[in-house]
């Protein structure tokens, strides 16, 4: 027969990696679901400014410095058009159960993009993010005349 | 003798009970600790439709197409009667319906869509005071934008 303290020994070892295995697994799950925001919370959030350099006449010079945690920075940045896109990372992409509850299916795409409402005369220099010096976390927003463009700083 | 075995029986038996009553319940509870943690999540609110509202409104209310202009200088704001006329609409590039209602206490009035389809207007609506420029005068009214 079993001693009772060797079985309350072996039953609290396997709870203590239980619970060692879901807070790990967890936490990495909410840490993941609050960078994949963040990814679509910089493409807003220069999309945004952009429309507001835009609204201003003359001659604008704005920028904006992350100071986020993506892995890349804001490396996966372009801009198009009247659109703003911004890659997410494959990994970040929430899928498992312990990550954000997702309402929309669509939230779940592998880029995120932002339209930047401006007048029809503006002209939005198409611009993508270099990081060959290295991970990018400023962009300068500049405007003259109509013509709104953009540099990595 | 009798007394020392049945002093035995009474000790043994209520301490494994107790023991394995106290396992029982520390697994429950840290059973249940895990299942509230298996709860946890986040909650994001964005509102990018709200968002894009406010843009589409300030790039309104400046934009050269409907604004007053006095000797190279636009007024934002400040609306022109005549280009208002022509196009109440504006000159913003969006993919998304955009209503404009503008009122002003001259009794002028005007929108960017008809009033027929007006009554399906969505939740998100944002008001700001403008003033229209007539050939004569300035009328304070009210710009109202729906998304």
């Amino acid at each position: 027969m079993f001693n009772i303290y060797f079985l309350l020994f072996v039953s609290g070892a396997i709870l203590a990696l239980v619970i060692i295995y879901v807070m790990i697994y967890g936490g990495l799950g909410v840490a993941k679901s609050l960078l994949y925001y963040e990814a679509r919370t910089v493409v807003e959030t220069l999309a945004s400014t952009t429309s507001a350099v835009a609204s201003h006449h003359g001659e604008f010079l704005t920028g904006i410095i992350y100071r986020g945690s993506l892995p890349s920075g804001i490396c996966d940045l372009k801009v198009e058009g009247n659109k703003v896109t911004m890659k997410i990372p494959e990994q970040l992409i929430p899928t498992s159960p312990t990550d954000v509850k997702i309402k929309e299916a669509k939230i779940q795409a592998s880029e995120s993009t932002m339209e930047i409402p401006v007048p029809n005369y503006i002209q939005i220099k198409p611009f993508t993010a270099k990081c060959e010096k290295g991970i990018s976390r400023s962009i300068l927003i500049q405007k003259q005349g109509n013509e709104v463009w953009f540099v990595t700083a | 003798m009798v007394r020392d075995s049945m002093k035995g029986q009474l000790h043994f038996a209520p301490e494994i009970m107790i023991k394995a009553l106290g396992f029982i319940f520390i697994a429950i509870t840290l059973i249940a600790t895990l299942f509230s943690l298996q709860q946890y999540s986040i909650t994001y609110e964005g509102r990018p439709e709200l968002r894009q509202l406010i843009d589409y409104s300030e790039n309104y209310l400046s934009s050269k197409c409907i604004t007053y202009e006095d000797h190279g200088t636009f007024f934002k704001g400040v609306f022109d009667k005549n280009k208002l006329d022509k196009n109440v609409g504006g000159c913003i590039t969006f993919s998304k319906p955009v209503t404009i209602i503008i009122k002003d206490q001259k009794g002028g009035s005007w929108s960017s869509r008809p009033a027929s389809s007006l009554l399906s207007l969505s939740s998100q609506r944002l008001t700001y005071p403008i003033v229209v420029k007539y050939s004569d005068q300035f009328v304070p009214g009210i710009m109202e934008v729906t998304i």
